[in-house]
């Protein structure tokens, strides 16, 4: 067989971003152009985590000012043991459960309410398996907008880990560091969000095989 | 007896670590056996590893640009105003 014969390919070029630690320390010294970076660098991430959080526009959008200006005010704090992103997403939580506080509480939360009937002994009710449906139903607008609402219906304090680990995609001790929760505190809530999640997924997916028979 | 360690009860407190990829070779190839067998139990893996995948696409990106706008015009009045 002829061997293939090597082409360079060109990288694209891509434009080299300061990292977070070098704008701190900009800011530090009073470079305020470093701070504007920091914001527009993490003021999406910021806005839709405290959406999610407080499911209003309004607050939100003040915990949005309130972390920033909370980073301008207190960055002589920040020594750098923890990544920027961790700090600041403590802040937005911090500043969503003070919002929240003063709404209703969350409930309690068991396994079972999430988790099918499972028996000892290997007899288990079936379970529809909606996995393997094809792509564009999964990831179809609507489905989207099921899974939105039920992350919304998630409590809260299981919600911000859902969104941080599964959503944003950090890892569970990074999500500990920043909730100031041990790693297997995070990982129970995770799992039962994703089990909750997993319930609503499957009553939808059910109803419509329904509407369809 | 392995038929014993993963019943379907053991199978579900299993998910999580194994939706992680984090159960050891052995319990792993126990489970495997279980789901392999078990319709309930592998519809329940499926479907929590396909809510996994899914939420993984629900990542925010962009922002309204009139909360952007809003966020600077603000920060600069704050800072100004000391």
């Amino acid at each position: 067989m002829a061997k293939r014969k090597k082409t360079k390919t060109k990288a694209p070029k891509r434009e080299l971003k300061p990292p977070d630690m070098e704008l701190i320390e900009a800011f530090k010294g009073g470079d305020m152009k470093a701070f504007e970076t920091l914001v527009s660098r993490y003021e999406a991430k910021v806005y839709h985590l405290a959406l999610r959080l407080t499911r209003s526009d309004m607050d939100a959008e003040e915990i949005l000012q309130d972390a920033f200006m909370k980073v301008h005010d207190k960055v002589h704090t920040f020594r750098g043991d923890s990544k920027f992103s961790s700090w600041l997403y403590r802040v937005v939580a911090n500043l969503a459960y003070m919002k929240l506080r003063k709404k209703k509480r969350d409930p309690s939360v068991s396994l079972e309410d999430v988790m099918p009937v499972l028996q000892e002994d290997n007899a288990s009710e079936p379970i529809l398996d909606w996995s393997n449906r094809p792509d564009d139903e999964l990831m179809a607008e609507e489905t989207r907008q099921v899974l939105d609402e039920a992350i919304a219906k998630l409590p809260v304090k299981n919600r911000v880990v859902f969104l941080l680990r599964d959503v944003e995609g950090l890892t569970n001790k990074e999500v500990a560091e920043i909730l100031q929760l041990t790693v297997p505190t995070v990982k129970s809530r995770l799992h039962w969000s994703r089990l909750f999640l997993r319930k609503e997924l499957s009553d939808y997916f059910k109803q419509m095989q329904e509407s369809r028979a | 007896m392995t038929s014993q360690v993963v019943c379907c009860r053991r199978a579900a407190e299993l998910l999580y670590e194994y939706a992680e990829g984090s159960l050891d070779g052995e319990l792993r190839g126990l489970l495997d056996g279980h789901l392999a067998k078990c319709a309930p139990c592998r519809a329940l893996a499926n479907t929590y590893a396909a809510t996994v995948r899914m939420s993984m696409t629900m990542r925010w990106s962009g922002m309204p640009q009139e909360v952007s706008v809003r966020l600077h015009v603000e920060l600069e009045r704050r800072i100004s105003a000391g």
